[in-house]
């Protein structure tokens, strides 16, 4: 008896907990997003969006920062995993560099985002340093610009692309290498051609969450914004806890989740590697 | 014929273990050189210093009269299989052949060409679409000799490319190997733990142990006559007997038993071991009561009988030492556990080692 229920089991209840977390909250939203506050039928709030060139310029901002935001974060973050996995010696050190990449993520991003407010301000250190240093004679507006916001964002999702990428490097057959210098090839090639390759789909897993995460960010920008800057998790919230128009803030929703599944799959297929299973 | 490789002078240690040490070794063009030794001798450390994977402390290794002790991996003149073939997973098995070529500077198109070239000599001409890990162990091996020799190297290096196969794989592509070697005309550094493979392959064998050549020699010169006690136990299976140079007389007494034995080997130590191979023993059985005759043989009881296939060990007790003999077949019936036995054989076949324990 027991037995004979145990597939419907191990396959309901993860399809249960799937439904209720998942897909039951997305329904509900694309529903929202469909239908009209009298009821009925409608695509007219898409057609809002869509017709407006004022909302086609908040995506282009979106998608701006989210994706300047992942390129920065793998320029970064390539290096730094590279430093951890391949050229720290001792253990502890390593370890050190871990935590302290990590714990960040342990304290509130509003907590985190202010530091930056603060740390780019007018009078901020960032400002003092480098009018101490030189490189500019007044101080530099960050607070209010895209830059400000892409400094804020790549602070946060910086670790994401250098856990994914360290674990990647670290998987990397030695002997592969190796070979390759084995069959002539300078370490700059190696690099280029099996190093790289190898690690690609990390690349492409830490790039995924990172543009994922800056594209439906909401407190970093919103903080480091001033107001003067808007992306579209910033609209969303608006139209859910301003204007109570849960139809409209749910299609900006869905056309957010539709455009960042877009760029995640054409991601994705350039992160498989060449005769993998997959 | 000039030499390929020479080492002088090797050495190389890990912390308080010496890997290396003072290692020489020549090898000359077109040979195939088996390094043979137990896991840890250093054999496979010899090996990638000759690729340049580690520096050694001290020492010389120069390929083709080049001096390349300083040179990187990547600028020295030779190719290696790697122990586990080392393919790139992310390339099929055409570019995984032709990324030699092609980081030499040919076109796609030439290094290609090279590669199916070389695929076709290894026996896998249709396999280049297919990438390494569709492929059987046997087939990723053929293609990790591809991509080591479609450089034409002057010498190939290969880390016991072999262990990872089944065994009748394994003795086909010996055989294999040793064609294409000679084929080739290419050098072969053969890294192995088995000594049959090394048997069955090399021109001359190099047993290694604890970091230091123990002796270099051609397969039987080294099972006829080795140089240390090492060599002796490690090659075959070995009888050691302790002996003492009888003065003034071309004879040897054996410990064991008293025995003396008439011997033709010069020698300078007044004591050692004598090697007597399992296969050089004619046993007889005794009869029991009988007073044992004859003073050049050894005497001595059945311990064990072992049938191994086509041939038997007899495990005999001489005093307090045990001696294996081999028969070939089956045992006589009256050769059992328990029976006194006669252990002949032809002092010529002793081999001394003298000075050793």
């Amino acid at each position: 008896m027991a037995r004979r229920y145990t597939p419907l089991w191990l396959l309901g209840v993860p399809l249960l907990f799937f439904a209720a977390f998942f897909l039951a909250p997305l329904s509900v939203v694309a529903v929202a997003s469909l239908t009209q506050a009298a009821g009925g039928l409608t695509f007219a709030n898409y057609a809002h969006i869509l017709a407006d060139r004022y909302h086609w310029d908040v995506i282009a901002v979106t998608f701006r920062i989210g994706l300047a935001t992942t390129a920065i974060c793998i320029l970064l973050g390539y290096p730094l995993a590279w430093y951890l996995v391949r050229i720290v010696q001792w253990p502890w050190w390593r370890r050190v560099c871990v935590i302290v990449l990590v714990v960040p993520l342990f304290t509130s991003n509003i907590v985190r985002s202010f530091g930056w407010m603060v740390m780019l301000g007018r009078n901020g250190m960032v400002n003092d340093a480098l009018m101490g240093v030189g490189v500019i004679d007044r101080p530099m507006r960050f607070l209010g610009t895209e830059l400000g916001i892409l400094i804020g964002m790549v602070y946060v999702l910086l670790p994401f692309v250098v856990l994914a990428v360290g674990n990647a490097l670290a998987r990397v057959d030695p002997a592969c290498e190796q070979a390759s210098s084995d069959l002539g090839a300078s370490p700059a090639a190696t690099f280029l051609h099996v190093t790289f390759p190898l690690t690609l789909p990390g690349v492409v897993a830490g790039a995924i969450m990172v543009f994922t995460l800056a594209v439906s960010a909401y407190v970093t920008p919103a903080l480091l914004s001033g107001g003067r800057i808007s992306v579209l998790s910033m609209l969303i919230f608006q139209q859910y806890s301003s204007v109570f128009d849960f139809h409209y803030g749910g299609a900006l929703s869905i056309v957010l989740l539709v455009f960042t599944l877009i760029m995640v799959a054409a991601a994705g297929r350039i992160g498989v590697p060449a005769g993998s299973a997959r | 014929m000039a030499a390929i490789l020479s080492i002088d002078g090797v050495c190389k240690r890990f912390g308080a273990h010496t890997a290396l040490d003072r290692v020489d070794l020549t090898v000359e063009q077109g040979e195939f050189i088996a390094l043979l030794g137990p896991s840890g001798c250093g054999k496979t450390t010899l090996l990638r210093a000759i690729a340049g994977f580690l520096a050694p402390d001290a020492g010389r290794i120069a390929i083709a009269g080049q001096d390349v002790s300083r040179l990187p991996a990547h600028r020295r003149p030779l190719n290696t299989v790697f122990q586990n073939y080392a393919l790139f997973p992310h390339l099929n098995v055409l570019d995984n052949v032709a990324y030699g070529p092609r980081r030499h500077g040919l076109s796609k198109r030439q290094a290609h060409e090279k590669a199916r070239d070389a695929l076709a000599m290894v026996g896998l001409p249709d396999m280049g679409a297919r990438y390494p890990r569709e492929m059987s162990g046997g087939q990723q091996q053929r293609v990790a000799l591809a991509r080591a020799i479609v450089n034409e190297p002057k010498l190939l290096l290969l880390d016991e490319p072999l262990s990872a196969l089944d065994l009748k794989l394994r003795r086909r592509m010996q055989l294999e190997l040793k064609h294409l070697q000679e084929s080739l005309g290419i050098a072969f550094v053969f890294v192995t733990h088995d000594q049959e493979e090394a048997m069955t392959m090399a021109d001359r064998i190099v047993v290694m142990h604890a970091g230091r050549i123990e002796q270099i020699g051609q397969g039987p010169e080294i099972y006829r006559a080795p140089a240390t006690q090492f060599v002796a136990e490690f090659i075959g299976e070995a009888n050691l007997l302790p002996y003492r140079r009888v003065p003034g007389e071309a004879a040897i007494t054996l410990m064991l038993q008293g025995a003396v034995f008439p011997c033709a080997q010069a020698l300078d130590a007044p004591s050692g071991m004598a090697v007597l191979r399992p296969e050089d023993i004619a046993l007889s059985v005794v009869t029991p009561g009988a007073t044992p005759t004859g003073e050049t043989a050894l005497h001595g009881v059945i311990t064990d009988v072992i049938r191994i296939g086509s041939h038997t060990l007899v495990h005999v007790r001489v005093d307090d030492q045990t001696l294996t003999a081999r028969l070939a077949g089956a045992a006589p019936e009256d050769v059992v556990a328990g029976n006194t036995v006669r252990l002949a054989f032809d002092p010529a076949q002793l081999h001394l080692i003298g000075g050793a324990q």
